[in-house]
């Protein structure tokens, strides 16, 4: 570690460790990591972030999280954005131990919902559309059905269910016309994963970047696990979602918003589908439960 | 790493001393479930036993060990290992681990966990802290987690803080040098106890003078008030009268337990940013705590009230 001495601050002063395991993960027990914090004598805020897992075996979120967070630095590089996310510094890997360093993002979590959610939004979408401009890629109407079809499959339904799926995508009215840009997208984008300082944002927490390249699956998440507290799912969507897709020179007409949003709600199930309430869900059901949510 | 024989050897565990049952649940409950263990296997003790006993799957009650200097080749002595919520997941980072407790039957289903895990760097053993059987300065770390308080409920010594340093001096001993001790144990002061009851089995004992808190127990339960906890420079004051000189001091969060958050008791601004930054993002809790942590010596005087202590003791 002594070949960077710049990642600290004041080189020399004491250091004090602050110890954080984080719950064990909705998407999987074997996510839950370890981390610690490195604060220098008088700093308010730590400069490093060390993080690991209780046992080697466990290590792939560490690499993953690692290499998720440099493809992020990598997107931002040199923009007004460079600062959204900790910046990469170590991974060691080797020996039988895994753990990576990071800086460490300044800020705090909301506090005032209406104006802190009007600000994360803003900034977001400014991230996206700074992204949107340096990807050539795009989805089209026949890109989004199949990725659509694809999820189902992974969904492990009967055939009737998955059927049924396929059917309800069918039916909801999709443009054809439709172009969305491949953007990545952070993948666990909720309050928690959201820290303000001042008028900045700052998204920890880079285990799910690249979950989906969808355009719209963050805020779809956002909404969805933050109803009740920064509004309901249809009013913050039909809010901020004409400004997203605007913002990063999407095509795409309103009427199809809710086929996006089936395919968002099929991925976050598809995300969530060794857990037990999410298992053994007839077709019916899964639609059920999707019309109910964006019928609010 | 023995210097003496043990008394006697049952089921493959040797004794040290005097089988003394203790835990959330009658002694004849644990030797059903071990049974059924025995029996049946684990997925039946956990379909049956799943909360019944302090024995969660958990692996994250040794998460202390990341602010402890460890490695591969560390020996490390549990002693009060209970069931093993710490023998377990500290076996799988170091070198060899003894488990000491007082109950046999705890023991047992400790080294039953240990072979289901295929564990085979646990060794348990029935023992008393002040029988214990090992050389001078063969371990790298001792636990003693949720223990300290405990070791003053004894015959052997008049005062129960006697026998607290007589423990930490025993600790001294094994430990080799450059070895740390780690404790796990609540604060005297304490706000939980406005509300929970003390060791003592009463409410607010911790907080009266220990006279006092003796009388009353004796009035009440019929015992001397034996379980003493004490506040930060207490500890601090214990382990020095038990040789110890270096001690870095930890607030765990929500408990010493399940220590979840551990941030460095002397340093005020982790504190804030712990209680800014990892506090769920709404509610009126962590409105008061953001309100409160705007002012440092408020947080200076809270950590007088906190919880509990986790604290790595070096040699």
């Amino acid at each position: 570690m002594g070949e960077n001495p710049n990642w600290l601050r004041k080189p020399g002063s004491s250091l004090s460790f602050m110890k954080m395991s984080t719950p064990e993960p909705e998407y999987g027990a074997e996510e839950s990591k370890v981390l610690v914090f490195v604060f220098e004598e008088g700093e308010r805020r730590p400069t490093i972030c060390a993080k690991t897992t209780r046992t080697y075996s466990a290590g792939e979120v560490i690499r993953n999280n690692y290499s998720n967070l440099q493809s992020l630095a990598e997107g931002v590089r040199g923009s007004v954005y460079a600062d959204m996310f900790a910046k990469p510094l170590y991974l060691h890997d080797k020996d039988n131990l895994v753990f990576s360093l990071e800086s460490v993002c300044p800020g705090v979590k909301f506090s005032l919902l209406e104006r802190d959610t009007a600000l994360v939004i803003e900034k977001y979408i400014g991230w996206q559309s700074h992204l949107a401009t340096s990807t050539e890629k795009t989805w089209g109407s026949g890109d989004i059905t199949d990725l659509a079809n694809k999820t189902i499959k992974t969904l492990g339904l009967s055939g009737d269910s998955a059927l049924v799926l396929s059917n309800y995508y069918k039916h909801l009215a999709f443009d054809s016309n439709v172009k969305l840009p491949v953007l990545v997208q952070h993948g666990d984008f909720t309050l928690d994963n959201v820290l303000i300082y001042g008028e900045q944002i700052n998204l920890i927490d880079y285990d799910h970047v690249g979950i989906s390249k969808l355009p719209g699956f963050d805020l779809f998440n956002l909404f969805l696990k933050s109803e009740g507290r920064i509004g309901l799912l249809r009013t913050n969507c039909e809010r901020y979602l004409p400004q997203y897709f605007g913002k990063i020179g999407a095509r795409i007409a309103p009427e199809s918003y809710d086929s996006i949003l089936f395919v968002h709600y099929l991925q976050e199930r598809q995300r969530k589908m060794h857990l037990e309430a999410y298992q053994e869900k007839s077709g019916e059901e899964i639609v059920n439960s999707f019309r109910s949510l964006v019928a609010k | 790493m023995n210097n003496k024989a043990p008394v006697k050897v049952i089921e493959g565990i040797p004794f040290f001393s005097d089988d003394r049952y203790w835990g959330k649940a009658p002694k004849e409950e644990l030797e059903k479930a071990l049974a059924i263990i025995e029996e049946k296997g684990w997925d039946e003790f956990k379909a049956r036993y799943r909360d019944r006993f302090d024995s969660t799957f958990e692996e994250n009650r040794a998460d202390w060990r990341f602010v402890v200097p460890l490695s591969g080749e560390s020996f490390v002595l549990d002693i009060g290992a209970g069931m093993g919520r710490i023998s377990v997941p500290l076996a799988r980072a170091v070198k060899k681990i003894i488990a000491v407790d007082n109950s046999f039957l705890r023991m047992k289903f400790l080294k039953l966990r240990a072979e289901k895990e295929n564990l085979n760097n646990i060794e348990v053993c029935v023992g008393d802290i002040f029988d214990l059987p090992f050389e001078r300065e063969s371990f790298d770390l001792i636990v003693m987690n949720g223990v300290l308080e405990w070791v003053g409920v004894t015959d052997r010594f008049s005062n129960p803080s006697e026998a607290q340093i007589a423990s930490l001096k025993i600790c001294h001993e094994l430990l080799k040098p450059g070895g740390h001790l780690y404790i796990g144990i609540e604060n005297r002061f304490a706000f939980a106890y406005l509300r929970a009851i003390d060791h003592s089995g009463l409410r607010f004992t911790s907080y009266l003078p220990r006279w006092l808190a003796n009388i009353y127990t004796l009035f009440r339960r019929g015992k001397r008030y034996q379980a003493f906890t004490y506040t930060k420079s207490g500890y601090d004051k214990l382990l020095q009268k038990g040789g110890f000189a270096d001690t870095t001091f930890y607030l765990t969060y929500p408990g010493y337990n399940l220590p979840r958050l551990m941030i460095p008791y002397d340093n005020i601004n982790a504190f804030a940013y712990a209680v800014r930054t990892f506090l769920p993002s709404i509610g009126w809790k962590r409105k008061v705590a953001r309100f409160l942590a705007r002012w440092p010596l408020l947080l200076r005087v809270y950590r007088y009230f906190f919880f509990s202590f986790g604290m790595v003791v070096k040699k």
